[in-house]
C-alpha cells in the first residue's frame, strides 16, 4: 500500500481532552491544566445539537480539531468512521424501554441507534456530500478503520478523514462489555507529502500474530488503551508525539495484525 | 498474485451469489417469485418462541417479510455462542445454492488469509439483546446465555461467516443503515484493488426485531398493508429480513463469472438523519459516481433496481434523482413489495435481484403498484418486462444520508 501522511490530528477523552493534552501525557511532560469538558457541538444546527449523543459529540470535537490542525476544509473530503458499538447508551435505552413494555420509541432515539449516526451528524454539520463508511470489528474496529482509510488513499489517491470513537455502555450491558471512558481520535490523512505534516505512515495487514502488540508506556494511558476499543490507537499516537521512527503493531480480527510503520516528517 | 493479473486493473467479477428472503431460500426461489409475481409479505405476527412473553406488547398493524424456518435452525455445537436470529439467518442463507462449496473453493484457491470477509448489517443480533433485557425482568445482570460479542456487537455476522468458512483474511462489518450491504461490494473491491486481498466474500444479514418494528412505527413509516412503492396511495414500508452472499474474484483467476462489478458510487446527503434530501441530491451523486467509475453513459444502463421503500418522501426524492441523472429513458422498479425492506441486507439481496434480471433477460415490475404516483416519473415498471441489457444499476440509501449505487455488467 502507498504511504499516508498525517496532516492533522484530534483527540478527545476525559483524560486527554485535546491533541495538545494527549501529546504532553504521552511524552510524560507536565500537563497544562486543560478543560476536560466535551466542547459544545457548535457545528450543528440547534435542533441536531440537542439530539446528538455522547459519541456524536466526541466525533464532532475530534474531527474539528483534526481539520483545524491540517488547515483543511471538510468540503468533499471522504470519511472513514470506525466504532465497536456506535452509540451504546442508545442500545441500553431501547432495550430497557422495550423490556418494560414501552413501545413508544422516540424517533430521535431510533435514528440515533444506527451505527453511522455520528457520521450522519458530521456530514450535516460540515455539509459534506462525499463518500462515508462506518465500520465495526469489535475490539479491532480502529485497526480495521485505519486499514480501510489507507486502502481508500491507495486506490483513490484522495485525502480522507479517519475517525475512531467508542463510548461506554450504560445499564447491564456495561457489566459484560466494560468500556471505561469515551475516547475519540481523528486523523487527517493525505496521499502526498506536504509542509507541516506530522508523519508518514505505511500500514500492512499480516495474517499472523507473530509480533508483540504495541502498548503504552505510562500505566494510566495503558489503562485507557485497554478499556476502550478506539484507544487501541494510543501507541500510534505516542509514536506521532515522539516524532521518532517506530513500528506499531495493532490487533486485527481473524488472527491478523496491522503493522504501522511511522516515519516523522 | 500471478504477474499476469493486475490487482489495480483486472476486472472484478461476481463468481457466485445467493439470497434468502421471505420468498424462499436461494436464487431459484427468488427468480421464480419474481417471474410469477408472487410476493411473500404477510400480516405481522412476529414473535419467535423465545419472545412469547413479549405478547403483552401492543401489536403493530403492518405487514412483514419473515423468512421461514429461522426459528428451527440449530447451529452446530461449536458455533453455539453465535446463536441469535441474525446468525441463524446467515446459516440458513449459506446452505443455499451450494454456496458453501463455492466459498470453500475460493478459500482453497487463494488461501484462507487472502480472502476478505466484509458484511453489512443494521440489526446484528439486536433481538438477542431485547430478549436478554426482557429475561432480567427490570433488574439484575443479563442472563449468562447472552453472548455480547458474538451476537449483539455489529461485527458478529462477519466473525460468524469467517468461523464457518475457516477464513482469516481482512474482515469487518459495514454498518451504514440501509446502504450497508451495498457498500460491502465497494469496500471489498477496494481491498482487492489495494492488494490486501485476492478475493472476497461479501454479504448482508438483517433480522426482524422489536427495535426496528417499533422504531419505524414511531416514525410513522410502517405501511398497514403490503407496501406499494411509487403508488400514489403508498403508506410506508414493510420490514423484511434475509441473508445474501456473493463471491468476488479477479476475472483472470475466476473459473466462472456471472457478472462484472462494473462500478459503484457512494455519497452523503448531509441533509437530515432520517429523511432523504428532497431532490435526492446524495442519490444523484451516488448514481453519477457509479456511472463514472463504470465509464458508462446513462442510456447504457438497461434496468434500475430502485431503493423504492414506499415511504412518501423516499419515492419522490429517488424519482427526482433518477430523472435528473437518467431522464425517462431507463426502466426502473422497486422489488421491496416482494419480500420487504431488508434494511442492512437490502443492498445484497437487491444486488441478487439485479444479477438475476441481467442474467435472465427481464426487468421485474413493481409488485402491488397498479397506479403510479404522478409525482414520480413515468419510467416506473409495474409489470415484468422481457428485456436484454448489458448493465443494471441498484440503489441503496440509508439513515444518516448514506447512499450507494452499484452497477453490474453482463459478461461478454
Amino acid at each position: 500500500m502507498t504511504p499516508s501522511y498525517v496532516a492533522g490530528i484530534g483527540v478527545w477523552s476525559p483524560l486527554l481532552p485535546s491533541w495538545q493534552a494527549c501529546r504532553e501525557r504521552l511524552l510524560g511532560e507536565p500537563v497544562a491544566g486543560s478543560d476536560a469538558r466535551l466542547p459544545p457541538a457548535d457545528w450543528l444546527p440547534a435542533v441536531e445539537r440537542r439530539r446528538a449523543t455522547l459519541s456524536t459529540r466526541v466525533v464532532l470535537s475530534v474531527t474539528k480539531e483534526a481539520l483545524m490542525y491540517a488547515g483543511w476544509k471538510p468540503g468533499e473530503l471522504p470519511t472513514v468512521f470506525a466504532s465497536s458499538s456506535g452509540s451504546p447508551d442508545i442500545t441500553n435505552d431501547l432495550c430497557t424501554a422495550l423490556a418494560a413494555g414501552d413501545t413508544q420509541i422516540s424517533p430521535t432515539r431510533f435514528h440515533n441507534s444506527v451505527h453511522n449516526a455520528a457520521a450522519g451528524y458530521y456530514s450535516i454539520a460540515v455539509a459534506c456530500h462525499a463518500s462515508s463508511i462506518t465500520l465495526g470489528a469489535h475490539d479491532a474496529s480502529a485497526a480495521a478503520g485505519l486499514l480501510e482509510a489507507s486502502v481508500l488513499l491507495t486506490t483513490e489517491s484522495t485525502p480522507a478523514l479517519f475517525v475512531a470513537f467508542d463510548a461506554p455502555y450504560t445499564g447491564p450491558l456495561a457489566d459484560i462489555r466494560p468500556i471505561a471512558d469515551p475516547f475519540g481520535v481523528a486523523l487527517a490523512l493525505a496521499p502526498e507529502p506536504a509542509q507541516g505534516q506530522l508523519a508518514q505512515i505505511v500500514v500492512a495487514r499480516t495474517a499472523h500474530e507473530d509480533r508483540p502488540l504495541s502498548v503504552c508506556r505510562a500505566p494510566e494511558l495503558e489503562y485507557v488503551r485497554r478499556h476502550n476499543p478506539s484507544a487501541r490507537l494510543l501507541p500510534l499516537l505516542e509514536a506521532l508525539a515522539r516524532r521518532a521512527p517506530a513500528q506499531i503493531v495493532l490487533d486485527m480480527t481473524n488472527g491478523g495484525q496491522l503493522v504501522v510503520d511511522v516515519a516523522p516528517c | 498474485m500471478p504477474e499476469n493479473v493486475s490487482h489495480e486493473r483486472s476486472p472484478i467479477v461476481v463468481s457466485d451469489f445467493t439470497a434468502t428472503t421471505a420468498v424462499g431460500g436461494g436464487r431459484e426461489a427468488l427468480l421464480q417469485a419474481l417471474l410469477t409475481r408472487r410476493g411473500a409479505l404477510r400480516a405481522c405476527e412476529f414473535g419467535p418462541p423465545e419472545l412469547a412473553q413479549f405478547g403483552r406488547l401492543h401489536r403493530i398493524e403492518t405487514f412483514v417479510g419473515p423468512v421461514e424456518g429461522v426459528d428451527a435452525v440449530v447451529l452446530p455445537p461449536h458455533l453455539a455462542q453465535f446463536d441469535c436470529r441474525n446468525n441463524r439467518l446467515a446459516w440458513l442463507g449459506l446452505q443455499q445454492d451450494d454456496f458453501l462449496a463455492q466459498a470453500v473453493r475460493v478459500r482453497e484457491r487463494y488461501g484462507a488469509d487472502r480472502v476478505a470477509v466484509i458484511f453489512g448489517t443494521s440489526t446484528s443480533g439486536m433481538l438477542q439483546a431485547e430478549w436478554a433485557y426482557h429475561a432480567r425482568a427490570g433488574a439484575g445482570p443479563l442472563p449468562e446465555e447472552f453472548h455480547y460479542a458474538t451476537t449483539l456487537n455489529c461485527y458478529s455476522v462477519a466473525a460468524f461467516v469467517a468461523e464457518v468458512l475457516g477464513l482469516s483474511g481482512p474482515s469487518y462489518v459495514v454498518s451504514t443503515a440501509c446502504s450497508s450491504s451495498a457498500k460491502v461490494f465497494a469496500a471489498a473491491a477496494r481491498l482487492m484493488r489495494a492488494g490486501v486481498a485476492d478475493a472476497a466474500i461479501v454479504g448482508g444479514v438483517d433480522s426482524l426485531c422489536l427495535t426496528t418494528l417499533y422504531g419505524f412505527g414511531s416514525l410513522e413509516l410502517l405501511s398497514p398493508d403490503p407496501c406499494r412503492p411509487f403508488a400514489p396511495d403508498r403508506r410506508g414500508i414493510s420490514i423484511g429480513e434475509g441473508a445474501g452472499f456473493a463471491l468476488l474474484e479477479f476475472a483472470e483467476r475466476a473459473p466462472q463469472a456471472l457478472a462484472r462489478l462494473a462500478g459503484w458510487g457512494e455519497s452523503s446527503d448531509a441533509h437530515h438523519m432520517s429523511s432523504p434530501h428532497p431532490e435526492g441530491l446524495g442519490a444523484q451523486l451516488a448514481m453519477r459516481g457509479a456511472l463514472e467509475r463504470a465509464g458508462l453513459q446513462p442510456r447504457e444502463v438497461g434496468y434500475i433496481n430502485l431503493h423504492g421503500t414506499a415511504t412518501r418522501a423516499n419515492d419522490v426524492a429517488e424519482g427526482r434523482a433518477v430523472a435528473a441523472v437518467f431522464g425517462s429513458s431507463v426502466p426502473g422498479s422497486s422489488t421491496k413489495s416482494w419480500f420487504g425492506h431488508l434494511l442492512g441486507a437490502a443492498g445484497i439481496t437487491e444486488a441478487a435481484v439485479s444479477l438475476l434480471a441481467l442474467r435472465s433477460n427481464f426487468a421485474p415490475g413493481t409488485l402491488n403498484t397498479e397506479e403510479k404516483d404522478p409525482e414520480c416519473p413515468n419510467w416506473l415498471l409495474t409489470d415484468n418486462l422481457e428485456a436484454s441489457f448489458d448493465y443494471v444499476l441498484s440503489n441503496s440509501f440509508g439513515f444518516g444520508g448514506s447512499n450507494c449505487s452499484l452497477i453490474f455488467g453482463r459478461m461478454t
